[in-house]
């Protein structure tokens, strides 16, 4: 049986929000975008809380929202467990019948309650109120409410919003194990790629209301798509016309070897941030790329330094806290940039 | 060189103004407690007229509070959720009887249910059921001037909820009805329990509407209010008497809740 099926447009306040997208019963599909992408739009059209204005979402088989045949399935017959940003358990229930609220029955709503509050890593926590709880105790019995009863689809709208560190691993390690266990189809909603990478099957990345990449995380990780996916995961985008293993870059006088030299017309340019290196003087005897640029900005990140250049062409590379001392760099300081062929992924750019 | 310990005060002038407040509701009471008949004091309220008021006076208003909250929480849900029309109409109409002398509502609850008004007359030569100058007279000129103050309390607290609870609760399985029962109703609770006992103590002390449209019969629509205004003609010990028990009637009530509300939130 299938998972969710969703083909719909969703127009609303002027927003417009256009997606294809399935997940497959037990595949866990990560949804990543910008705010203002249509994250919480596309949660609200696959949940009912808004109808679509066109197309149509199924959900296990069945059709639960369809303008053209005018039919659409209320959100409380659709078999959904959703978790929101925030939490927002009842305050005035407890824990366990926050976790059993979508089961009606009440003996069989605190056993399930119960095995889902030890499989969350909150055994004996069943008769405390929400306000009792810390901010990572309580996701988590809110993600265990929309885990519970084997819904069709789970899913979970920004599961770490708000955490403070600690609380985000552990929280993290706990989907990790459980995500997993549930046989329905799994959407996590989230603007983090570490979740998507620890947590999902496959991530689309929705961007102004449309989907703009999807693949495994590898492949968005590796190869992103857009400036956004890049900035989020670190990697340098540049964009120019290649023809005969030289690229020219966009907007500048630059001009780049790569190795591969079939390619020609509007091509990307990955460069991983590590991949490029920096120099005081032109360095001599190598096939490599070299220009010179302004330092624009630098910030210690981890045991790097991401040194920041906004022209000729933007880019942020990594060095040594070393090489900043042995360079002197420093915002505004000119230095020597270079880079192997083949460490330039180019690929056709689709037009 | 020692410097006094300056620590931050209350500013000077609201102090002294809300002291001031506090004297001007408590003189009142003094004033009351102080002419109360202690050694008639026994005698006067087991006196048939002061037990039927008392009784009567519980009973409607208590019917009154049930009833405005039946009718009033649903219709502030409407209010407070539902996109119609004529909303801001609606809910001048409602919250009219707040600002309105409760005199002329009383008349105009007569002239549309006495036994000739335009509701009530086709209503008596159908049944021959009459309503005012009924102990139902009596309840209904309570509901129309208590449920505002309900409609008013609940209304503010449902659009001070956070809708996305419902929303939770609706795509976690929970149908538009039991939406409201497991977690709206539950969530404005205490908004609820003040709205009910605002409804009840505006009832409880409802004078005009309730003289004009139901009368003043001993035993049957004369409410404690009514009996402290005959009496004080009458029998000035009396007047003193009553008034004491809707003191204390009053804040037994209140305090008891208060107490209840202050632990909820």
């Amino acid at each position: 049986m299938s998972g969710l099926v969703l083909e719909a447009v969703v127009e609303h306040n002027g927003f417009r929000l256009s997606v294809s997208l399935d997940v497959a019963r037990g595949e866990t599909v990560a949804i990543v975008g910008p705010n203002g992408a249509g994250k919480s739009t596309l949660v609200r059209a696959v949940t009912g809380l808004t109808p679509i204005t066109g197309g149509r979402v199924e959900l296990a088989g069945q059709v639960v929202d369809e303008p053209a045949s005018d039919t659409f399935v209320p959100p409380h017959e659709r078999s959904i467990g959703a978790a929101f940003q925030d939490a927002l358990l009842f305050p005035h229930l407890s824990v366990a019948a926050n976790v059993g609220f979508r089961i009606r029955e009440r003996r069989r709503r605190l056993t399930a309650a119960d095995a889902w509050l030890e499989r969350v890593g909150l055994s004996g926590f069943g008769d405390r109120r929400p306000s009792e709880l810390s901010g990572g105790e309580a996701r988590r019995v809110a993600i265990a409410r929309a885990l519970i009863d084997e819904p069709a689809l789970v899913i979970l709208d920004e599961p770490f919003a708000g955490l403070d560190a600690a609380a985000t691993v552990g929280v993290r390690r706990m989907l990790v194990d459980q995500v997993g266990e549930v046989p329905g189809a799994r959407l996590i909603v989230t603007h983090d790629p570490v979740d998507a990478q620890a947590l999902a099957d496959r991530v689309v990345v929705l961007e102004a209301g449309a989907v703009t990449q999807t693949g495994t995380p590898d492949d968005i990780r590796r190869r992103p798509a857009t400036k956004y996916v890049a900035d989020l995961v670190g990697l340098n985008l540049v964009h120019g016309i290649a023809r005969d293993g030289r690229v020219q870059v966009d907007g500048t006088d630059l001009e780049l070897a790569v190795a591969n030299r079939t390619l020609s017309g509007g091509v990307t340019l990955t460069i991983e941030p590590h991949a490029v290196s920096l120099h005081g003087d032109q360095p001599a005897g190598s096939p490599r790329n070299t220009w010179t640029a302004e330092v624009g900005g630098m910030h210690q990140l981890g045991d790097v330094v991401r040194v920041q250049f906004d022209a000729p062409v933007p880019l942020v590379v990594d060095v040594t806290p070393g090489a900043v001392r042995d360079l002197g760099l420093a915002p505004g300081r000119s230095v020597w940039l270079a880079v192997k062929a083949t460490s330039l992924d180019a690929r056709a750019r689709p037009d | 060189m020692t410097t006094r310990r300056r620590l931050r005060r209350p500013p000077w002038v609201l102090v002294t103004l809300a002291a001031l407040a506090v004297v001007f509701f408590t003189l009142p009471l003094v004033g009351l407690v102080g002419r109360v008949p202690w050694a008639r004091l026994g005698t006067v309220l087991t006196s048939s007229v002061v037990r039927e008021a008392l009784a009567l006076s519980l009973l409607t208003s208590i019917v009154a509070a049930l009833i405005s909250a039946v009718l009033g929480v649903p219709l502030a849900w409407v209010l407070a959720r539902v996109e119609l029309p004529g909303r801001s109409v609606i809910r001048a109409l409602v919250t009219l009887p707040m600002v309105l002398p409760p005199v002329v509502g009383g008349a105009a609850l007569l002239f549309a249910f006495g036994r000739r008004g335009t509701f009530g007359g086709p209503l008596y030569d159908a049944t021959s059921f009459v309503l005012p100058f009924s102990i139902w007279g009596v309840i209904v000129a309570n509901v129309f001037v208590a449920m505002p103050f309900l409609v008013v309390t609940v209304e503010g607290a449902l659009r001070g909820l956070d809708e996305r609870y419902e929303d939770a609760a609706a795509s976690l399985g929970a149908s538009p009805l039991g939406v409201f029962r497991r977690v709206t109703l539950p969530m404005i609770g205490p908004s609820l329990t003040a709205g009910v006992t605002l409804a009840w103590a505006r009832a409880l002390g409802e004078f005009g509407a309730t003289v004009t449209f139901a009368g003043n019969l001993p035993g049957r629509t004369q409410t404690l209010p009514l009996a402290v205004f005959v009496e004080l003609e009458r029998d000035r010990d009396a007047a003193v008497a009553i008034s004491l028990v809707l003191v204390a009637v009053s804040l037994i009530v209140l305090v008891a809740l208060r107490d209840r509300w202050w632990r909820r939130s």
